[in-house]
């Protein structure tokens, strides 16, 4: 079977494919990485196109299916947002590894060696990285009607670094990590059955 | 066609790409990662673990503390205290140790990453409760095996004073003086169910969950001549004499001081049953079954 | 076959009790590769020849079955009673104020705790008396009770 998530797929392939509106975001146990992904599910070119520039501080991930789980979904109410989000997000990590590469170093915080902090592979820095990345999408994109599902609300940091006005926290619900797939598959019906009703009720606007 | 497919595809790019080759000027800046915060966790009132924390503490100040301010219980003090308070007391002990190995744990590994105060000689306040904490634990196990032993060297002698103890508290039932008033009366039948409690093991205001052993029925059989003794008249005694089974002891069993004129009754039912086929098949049945037979027959009379 | 007489001709009573001891008739150490060294250590899991098994104090709670499955010896597995909800008397704390005085026995006239006497007549005590103190076991002004 052809692994959908190693190629990119536009906002009219998406729907027209009866896929949900959203981002996934997939937290590595053993590192502490995250990888976007387009559907509940991620390919190994995804892994290299968002890990450009690895080195033995953020080292390539392995595509073990058993240390990636899912962080958050971030759903939409329309397909074009969700891959505006999507790419927006790749190309925010691009920029941290290559752009602004010393300004993104800054932040990290170091241990008496002058690396980045780690316990054993773990560098939780890599997780809040990407929790800060989305907000900055979120924000500079204007995606209204936001909603993001929470493995663990805790991630989510602060309420003062989120615009109340866009973004919806919520919290996905308890499953154990073989139930992981149906819970996200259950989630996408769940989304665009609310995307279907909404566009159903603009359609119906427009006509009266 | 085709291109005009692909303009009609609208996507937004920050251009970090072009940016980086200079082509395009983007104000895009990454911000500072976001630590999670507890702040975002709600956690109930009644969480079992909260039973690993001294009253929904984090970590107890040295205020909290003070070893110094604190003894174990004592021997002594523990003798006074029954089964059921020794066992709460037992696990209650349990939980604080508890909290106190995590909190000793949380402020060690808070030492290893702060590198502050790690070569310490002497116990810390959380060691030195902690100990206090134990000693009230062996004490308490010290206080039931003594308890057990005591148990177990009174029932070698027991045979002997149980005899004593029945027929001591028999004169004081039967003895005219000690019965005068109501209250005293009262205070007599108490002490007739505490002696049935602590000799024969049965609870007599809780006859609902009982076994009917061997105890029971010595019990039926001495309960229920003391009562006759007690209640019934000279003809009456001489006309039923000593109840040597607990067939006909059992329905003198249910008599107390509020129904004691029922005993007329009582004792007809008693020459009835006497006086039926039945009767003498009852009389070759070992004691337990006798008396099974003797609640079921009391049942039908209700 | 192993000359097992060959090696043990020398063993005696007293030999046998030194350590390290020995299992086997043809000489092979039960546990240790030495004899040499300091032996008074308790061994580790990886220490000991094949019969050795030390065990984690977490398992051993049943058998393996020829199928392959395996069996829990219901008997063996540890279960902790808790008191009862309503009997749990959760006011009483671990530790007591430095400032409480201590109360003190005394068995005057008995054995000791243990002392069936004593048994007795605490029984005594009960059925005439009931659960309350009585005159014979109150604390007196020295913080001195009949145990």
């Amino acid at each position: 079977m052809v692994n959908l998530a190693a190629r990119f797929h536009d906002a009219k392939w998406l729907l027209s494919k009866g896929y949900s509106p959203s981002v996934y975001l997939f937290r590595n146990l053993e590192s502490g990485q995250v990888i976007y992904s387009q559907f509940p599910y991620f390919a190994e070119r995804q892994i290299k196109k968002q890990f450009q520039r690895p080195n033995w501080q953020n080292r390539l991930p392995s595509t073990r299916k058993d240390i990636w789980r899912i962080m958050s979904v971030v759903s939409f109410d329309n397909h074009e947002k969700a891959v505006d989000a999507y790419n927006a997000l790749v190309e925010l990590r691009h920029l941290r590894d290559v752009g602004q590469k010393k300004l993104a170093n800054s932040f990290r915080k170091k241990n008496e060696d002058g690396n980045i902090w780690y316990s054993a592979q773990y560098r939780p820095t890599w997780t809040q990285e990407s929790v800060a990345d989305l907000t900055t999408v979120i924000d500079e994109l204007k995606l209204e009607n936001t909603k993001i599902f929470w493995e663990d609300l805790w991630r989510k940091g602060d309420d003062k670094y989120w615009n109340q006005e866009l973004v919806e926290h919520r919290q996905l619900e308890k499953f154990s990590p073989r139930e992981e797939s149906v819970v996200l598959k259950r989630l996408g019906e769940k989304v665009k059955a609310e995307f279907a009703l909404l566009k159903e009720s603009q359609n119906a606007e427009t006509l009266s | 066609m085709f291109k005009k497919n692909i303009s009609n595809v609208k996507v937004a790019h920050f251009h970090t790409a072009s940016k980086i080759n200079g082509r395009i000027r983007s104000n895009i800046q990454i911000r500072a990662p976001i630590e999670p915060t507890v702040k975002n966790i709600k956690v109930n009132e009644d969480h079992p673990l909260w039973q690993f924390f001294h009253e929904k503490k984090f970590i107890r100040g040295e205020e909290d503390m003070q070893p110094s301010s604190w003894r174990s219980w004592t021997v002594p003090e523990l003798r006074r205290k029954s089964f059921d308070d020794l066992h709460s007391l037992w696990f209650n002990c349990l939980k604080e140790r508890n909290i106190l190995a995590r909190e000793a744990h949380l402020l060690e590994s808070m030492k290893v990453n702060g590198g502050a105060g790690t070569t310490e000689q002497t116990d810390g306040p959380h060691d030195q409760l902690s100990e206090k904490v134990r000693t009230t634990m062996w004490r308490i196990r010290h206080v039931l095996g003594e308890r057990q032993k005591a148990f177990e060297n009174t029932q070698q002698v027991i045979p002997e004073y149980k005899q004593q103890f029945l027929e001591n508290f028999k004169e004081r039932y039967l003895d005219e003086a000690n019965g005068a008033t109501e209250v005293e009366q009262q205070d007599l039948e108490d002490q007739l169910a505490r002696l049935n409690w602590a000799l024969f093991g049965i609870d007599v205001n809780n006859l609902q969950d009982i076994t009917i052993n061997k105890e029971f029925v010595e019990c039926v059989i001495y309960n229920g001549n003391l009562k006759l003794q007690k209640f019934g008249s000279k003809e009456q005694l001489d006309s039923v004499g000593v109840i040597t089974n607990a067939y006909d002891a059992f329905p003198l069993f249910t008599l107390s001081q509020e129904n004691s004129d029922k005993l007329g009754d009582l004792l007809a039912s008693i020459e009835k049953n006497r006086s039926s086929e039945k009767y003498a098949e009852i009389m070759k049945m070992v004691p337990v079954k006798q008396l099974e037979q003797a609640i079921l027959g009391f049942e039908e009379v209700l | 076959m192993k000359q097992t007489c060959v090696n043990l001709f020398h063993e005696t009573a007293a030999t046998q009790l030194k350590r390290p001891w020995k299992k086997y008739r043809d000489g092979t150490l039960f546990y240790g590769l030495t004899k040499a060294g300091s032996k008074r250590h308790a061994l580790t899991t990886k220490q000991g020849n094949k019969t050795f098994y030390k065990g984690t104090r977490a398992s051993g709670v049943g058998s393996h079955t020829k199928f392959g499955e395996y069996v829990i010896n219901w008997s063996k597995v540890r279960t902790y009673v808790a008191p009862a909800k309503e009997t749990w008397n959760k006011e009483l704390s671990p530790l007591i104020r430095e400032t409480v005085p201590e109360v003190r026995n005394s068995f005057a006239g008995f054995k000791g705790p243990s002392d069936p006497k004593l048994y007795l007549k605490k029984l005594n005590e009960y059925i005439v008396y009931g659960p309350q103190e009585t005159e014979d076991h109150v604390i007196n002004d020295r913080n001195v009770e009949r145990g």
